[in-house]
């Protein structure tokens, strides 16, 4: 290990982190008496969780070494597209392809503008692109706005395809799309940003968050560790913000055709 | 009088000079030619008239709320053209179209939960300003709905939904009003709200088309019909009097 910053973390040795597999026999045994069957996916998932972990801690390590700008951008650029993909798969609803356009954009939009603000401005690292800092941190940004976009994106289509005999019903009495169905779209937003604000009222109380927790554990003093996850967790509502904003803003629009009727993917309405 | 345009039509026009259109030798609301929706039904050449009654008729699934549809242009032509006034209907604003055309869908849509917005509704949705409280209350007598303004619809029947609805579109007093079913299935108050909103338009010179697969409307009299056959729509008849006799109201 190198780096001061980790100086003061106890290290597991690897014998009593293999100890901690036996925690998973002990959940193999309760899963086995609930007889709830899914003996292969603990494992799996134990399994996968540590190959992941390993193949990414060596990857950083790596990475933290040889600090090269370009490998700065390709992380990011895997960690936008891994995302991206992701909001498709875990959605139930067919999205058209300009609905996916808006998607794709509000994602880079809302955390590249944030990524640099963070990096550049708040925490003021030079060079900019310094991987230990650039990559948790956008790291923590697109995931958040993953997991907002995800949300905002169910409740606009399935607001939408709810409420498509009152979206019509307004646009045959001459309402313009946006009085139609802008609603859905302010709906969308507010459930979508709403998770991270809950998770701010509950920081520090209910939870201590995973950064602050891990500076902690690595010796740096707590009123220091605040410090930065205030700033993440303003970072990370900027974040969620914007690109929620850009998607319900832009995306329900995608619902209309150029002649001002609701279009809906696989037209299931009439 | 004077000659209906295109010469095929060749009937003289009785117009009672209606407001809402230029009064040309062109006295058609819509024309259309060659027009084709989906595998749906085409309309070969068909003009319909401004500031009568139309009725479309055809069994269920024949594709009249289509057919309304392509009206006010909520609904695609596959094919041919459509004129509106004389004017290619592609080439109109699509939302300024629908204010001047107002559709009511078949089944009835509540946006509030008071009648009072509900009322508004129409209106707001089409930039126009609110009406008064007595027009309000008016559109509800002539609508036969005697609720508060201040009630939750939320609660109505499908007929009374639906009379609201009506008294809806009569509020935004729309030149052009479509009307998808408006009674179907419905109890007998609507029906009768919907034959007293359709004769108030005729009489104040509006075009009125009502898809419907019964022959309900009959009553009342004076109708251009339009008929769905083997997937065409055509000009049937016209309908010229009603028997006194078969007018709501007239019957015991």
């Amino acid at each position: 290990m190198n780096g001061a910053a980790l100086s003061g973390a106890m290290e597991i040795s690897l014998l009593r982190l293999g100890g901690g597999y036996l925690l998973v026999l002990l959940v193999l045994a309760l899963a086995a008496r609930m007889k709830i069957g899914r003996t292969g996916e603990i494992l799996i998932a134990t399994v996968r969780m540590t190959v992941q972990l390993v193949v990414v801690g060596y990857l950083l390590e790596f990475i933290f070494t040889r600090p090269a700008l370009w490998i700065t951008v390709l992380v990011l650029a895997v960690m936008e597209t891994f995302a991206i993909r992701n909001v498709f798969a875990r959605v139930k609803f067919p999205a058209s392809r300009e609905l996916k356009r808006v998607i794709v954009l509000s994602m880079l939009a809302g955390t590249l503008v944030v990524v640099f603000a963070f990096l550049g401005f708040i925490v003021g690292i030079r060079p900019w692109w310094e991987p230990r800092y650039f990559i948790p941190i956008a790291g923590m940004l697109v995931g958040n706005s993953m997991t907002g976009i995800s949300l905002g994106f169910e409740r606009l289509a399935s607001g939408i395809r709810e409420n498509a005999h009152r979206i019509e019903g307004a646009l045959m009495l001459g309402a313009t799309p946006r009085t139609a169905a802008h609603r859905y779209a302010r709906e969308a937003f507010s459930a979508a940003i709403l998770p991270t604000i809950n998770a701010m009222v509950g920081m520090g109380i209910v939870f201590l968050p995973g950064m602050m927790t891990g500076q902690i554990l690595s010796g740096s003093s707590p009123v220091l560790a605040i410090r930065y996850q205030i700033a993440i967790m303003l970072g990370i509502l900027a974040a969620v913000t914007i690109t929620v904003f850009l998607m319900t803003e832009l995306g329900y629009r995608t619902f209309f055709s150029r002649d001002r009727r609701l279009i809906l993917p696989n037209p299931d309405s009439r | 009088m004077r000659i209906c345009f295109p010469p095929e039509c060749g009937r003289l026009l009785d117009c009672p000079r209606p407001p809402y259109y230029g009064h040309t030798v062109e006295n058609h609301l819509y024309q259309f030619s060659h027009v084709r929706v989906r595998d749906l039904f085409t309309i070969p050449d068909l003009a319909v008239r401004a500031g009568v009654v139309t009725v479309l008729r055809g069994p269920s699934g024949c594709g009249k709320t289509s057919a309304l549809r392509l009206l006010n242009r909520m609904t695609p032509a596959d094919g041919g053209s459509i004129l509106y006034r004389g004017q290619s209907l592609e080439s109109l604003d699509p939302v300024v179209l629908r204010r001047e055309v107002v559709m009511l869908a078949q089944n009835a849509v509540l946006f509030t939960d008071k009648v009072r917005d509900d009322l508004l509704a129409g209106c707001r949705f089409a930039e126009q300003p609110d009406p008064d409280e007595k027009t309000l209350k008016g559109a509800l007598e002539t609508v036969r709905l005697p609720k508060s303004l201040e009630e939750d619809p939320g609660t109505f029947s499908g007929g009374e939904k639906q009379r609201l609805a009506l008294a809806r579109v009569l509020l935004m007093e729309p030149p052009v009003l479509l009307l998808d079913e408006p009674s179907a299935g419905l109890d007998r108050e609507t029906e009768e709200a919907v034959f007293s909103v359709i004769r108030r338009l005729r009489e104040e010179g509006r075009s009125v088309i009502v898809a419907t697969h019964a022959r309900d409307l009959e009553q009342l009299g004076d109708l251009e019909v339009l008929l769905f056959r083997e997937a065409r729509l055509e000009r049937q008849a016209r309908l010229d009097r009603a028997e006194p006799e078969r007018l709501p109201g007239a019957t015991p």
